[in-house]
């Protein structure tokens, strides 16, 4: 189906022209198609006798180089986007403060798309002043902002920052995991505070697999329900992380204060073992400590510690299980998550432990501490009516298109859990595999629960029913919505 | 709330940087020289856009924009985040609600500066550069502009047009988000 829009101002024409992805659209169903294909691009200008045009590689230039002289424009500091790239189609340079000159290159792959032959060597330049030049700008702008033409490009706002030192770079890249979006512009800072906490990481088979074989093979260490204290002292703590190297190679050393003793508490209480609650557990856990953990790049090795946890998620006690960690848990924030057993006055509580690993590559990692006994499944009331389950799973669908506008650039599938409640509203989410975690940001998921939670720490036990969802987001734009199976 | 639309920047401490306070104040100041009674403009659009929380009254906003090192009663009071976005939210609405008459002022401006004509010969544009001038030189403290080298009446108009092309920017449709995240260019880390 061909399609055309239109972005239209004063000074200022933007025609697009291109094709609609069939599959998508029969898919969509759409008054108004998505044109996901370019073909051609023409820039009309006041001043300038003839469309400049051009396909994709002309269009993409043109709508980079636009956005960042822009900012260029109010920010008065120069974008290296702009200069830095004399191979772009499409540069723009200040001559004075009320004169911008525009220069277009012919593109490389051309092949007759310029109306004028004779043009094909020589770039075509056009000097605009700032009223011209805005309306060039918000023509481009009222594209980014049209999420059914070429979704993929986006509007991505960053500011430059100058004093650029190799040192915070590696800390900001640490500190944050996972990759950034899809850039337009060639953005060097990151919006720390745009980037909320991830939900959860779903703990690695590789750790519960160790936690299991080390259950049957050392079956003093295995008390898992029993209500019999777990850890007495500290020297029976090793030979249950024996399976790990870290402990393996580590000489036995008391751990005493400043850690909570676990031990004494773990003596009198209950264990939590029900899989489903310490699946909800191990979320919360991971979202209270990982926005608390600041200075990331500092540990020279993994710290590891085992972590008492009440069932309204609060940490009430830790034991680190070497020397090294213990040594350095002032590098994490174990000690001011602690939950002050002052204002605490339940008895005989039961805890859940966790095994909480701050690695030197800066990830946090938690997991059960034995692992988990059967495949968990979600907690809480469910939407159950499949009429309404058919209407939210359609609901969900279209919110999430809509507002997943940028191109992927993840090469494997990403899958979430995500809840919603009888109106549609997200409730939670929850990444299922690796990859969902390392690259949550680049979905539009995290904003919408941001929008109505005003955070990305998980929101407030639910008492409402909610229906659940599989979501999958392909490498190649596709979006997948089903009901949820569970946990595989 | 309409503040969620400005991502916070990765800048250390809570308090916006120098250039950030300057500038504000001074696209602010732009406003006040294009329409009489912008200051009241201000504090009835903190009202309208449901800001009252964070620009109370025009005490606190005077004290916020104060935090302007230029300003002949610079405070040594921080402008938080939360502020600054405020501030730059009820920019934009203003710039908005002026956009004709800003693109107007920018094109007679250019034409006149091909004609060479003095910009004082139009009304509206001299208008507009003489109460730029005589708010600025009222509110500023002349030690700290002349560093900025801000010394000669010619000077403090090349502010105000640029001011007034920057204003410009802020009417589109992602401007609120560019002048925002060009407040904070240089300064994150």
């Amino acid at each position: 189906m061909n399609i055309q829009r239109k972005y239209s101002l004063p000074n200022c024409t933007l025609l697009l022209e291109g094709l609609s992805d069939i599959t998508r659209a029969a898919q969509m169903q759409e008054l108004r198609p998505e044109l996901s294909i370019l073909v051609n691009a023409e820039c009309y200008l006041s001043g300038y006798n003839q469309p400049i045009s051009g396909g994709r590689e002309f269009f993409e230039s043109l709508v980079r180089s636009v956005s960042s002289y822009a900012q260029e424009f109010l920010g008065n500091i120069t974008h290296e986007q702009v200069h830095n790239h004399d191979s772009d189609l499409v540069q723009l340079h200040k001559i004075r403060s009320n004169q911008h000159r525009l220069i277009v290159h012919t593109e490389r792959t051309e092949t007759g798309l310029s109306n004028n032959p004779q043009e094909n060597n020589q770039p075509i330049q056009v000097d605009l002043n700032t009223v011209q030049l805005f309306d060039l700008v918000e023509a481009v702008d009222q594209f980014f902002a049209d999420t059914q033409t070429l979704p993929e490009l986006s509007l991505e706002l960053q500011p430059i920052h100058t004093q650029s030192s190799g040192a915070n770079q590696v800390l900001v890249r640490q500190a944050l995991p996972a990759t950034i979006g899809v850039s337009s512009l060639a953005a060097v800072a990151f919006a720390v505070s745009l980037i909320p906490s991830p939900q959860v990481r779903p703990p690695e088979p590789k750790s519960a697999e160790t936690q299991s074989n080390n259950v049957t093979s050392n079956p003093t260490t295995a008390p898992l329900a029993s209500p019999t204290p777990l850890v007495k002292e500290a020297a029976t703590i090793i030979p249950t992380s024996g399976a790990t190297p870290e402990a393996a190679n580590t000489p036995v050393v008391d751990t005493t204060p400043p850690t909570k003793d676990l031990a004494t508490i773990l003596d009198q209480v209950p264990e939590i073992t029900d899989a489903s609650q310490l699946r909800a557990l191990n979320r919360q856990v991971y979202n209270l400590i990982h926005p608390a953990w600041n200075n990331r790049s500092k540990l020279k090795q993994n710290l590891i510690y085992r972590v008492g946890v009440a069932a309204d998620g609060s940490i009430i006690g830790y034991k680190a299980i070497n020397r090294e960690s213990n040594d350095q848990i002032e590098q994490t924030p174990l000690p001011n998550l602690l939950y002050s057993p002052a204002k605490r006055r339940i008895a005989n509580e039961p805890i859940a432990q966790f095994r909480v690993v701050f690695t030197e590559r800066g990830v946090l990692e938690v997991s059960p501490w034995l692992g988990y006994t059967k495949t968990p499944s979600v907690i809480g009331e469910k939407i159950t009516n499949p009429q309404a389950l058919r209407d939210l799973k359609q609901k969900l669908y279209s919110t999430i298109r809509q507002s997943w506008s940028v191109t992927p650039s993840f090469k494997k599938d990403l899958k979430y859990r995500v809840a919603i409640n009888k109106d549609g509203v997200i409730a939670d989410y929850e990444p299922l595999n690796q990859i969902a975690f390392d690259n949550f940001r680049e979905t539009p998921l995290p904003q919408m629960f941001n929008a109505i939670y005003g955070s990305n720490v998980a929101a407030p036990n639910n008492k409402e029913a909610l229906a659940h969802f599989e979501v999958i987001f392909q490498p190649n734009g596709q979006l997948k919505v089903s009901p949820w199976q569970g946990y595989h | 709330m309409i503040l969620d639309t400005l991502p916070d920047p990765a800048i250390a401490g809570q308090g916006c940087p120098r250039k950030t306070r300057l500038q504000i104040d001074l696209m602010l100041l732009a406003i006040e020289a294009l329409e009489l009674g912008g200051s009241e403009a201000i504090l009835a659009f903190a009202e309208e856009l449901d800001l009252k929380g964070i620009i109370k009254n025009r005490v606190n906003l005077w004290r916020m924009r104060s935090s302007n090192p230029l300003r002949r009663a610079h405070i040594r009071r921080p402008l938080s985040i939360l502020e600054a976005k405020a501030l730059v939210v009820i920019a934009c609405y203003l710039a908005r609600r002026l956009t004709v008459a800003i693109r107007q002022m920018l094109t007679i401006y250019q034409q006149m500066c091909e004609k060479q004509i003095p910009l004082e010969q139009n009304l509206r544009l001299g208008n507009y550069l003489e109460r730029f001038r005589t708010h600025f030189k009222s509110r500023m403290n002349s030690r700290r502009f002349g560093a900025l080298a801000l010394t000669s009446d010619e000077k403090l108009d090349d502010l105000a047009l640029e001011l007034l092309g920057k204003l410009l920017f802020c009417t589109g449709t992602s401007g609120m988000q560019r002048f925002w995240i060009s407040l904070f260019d240089g300064e994150v880390e």
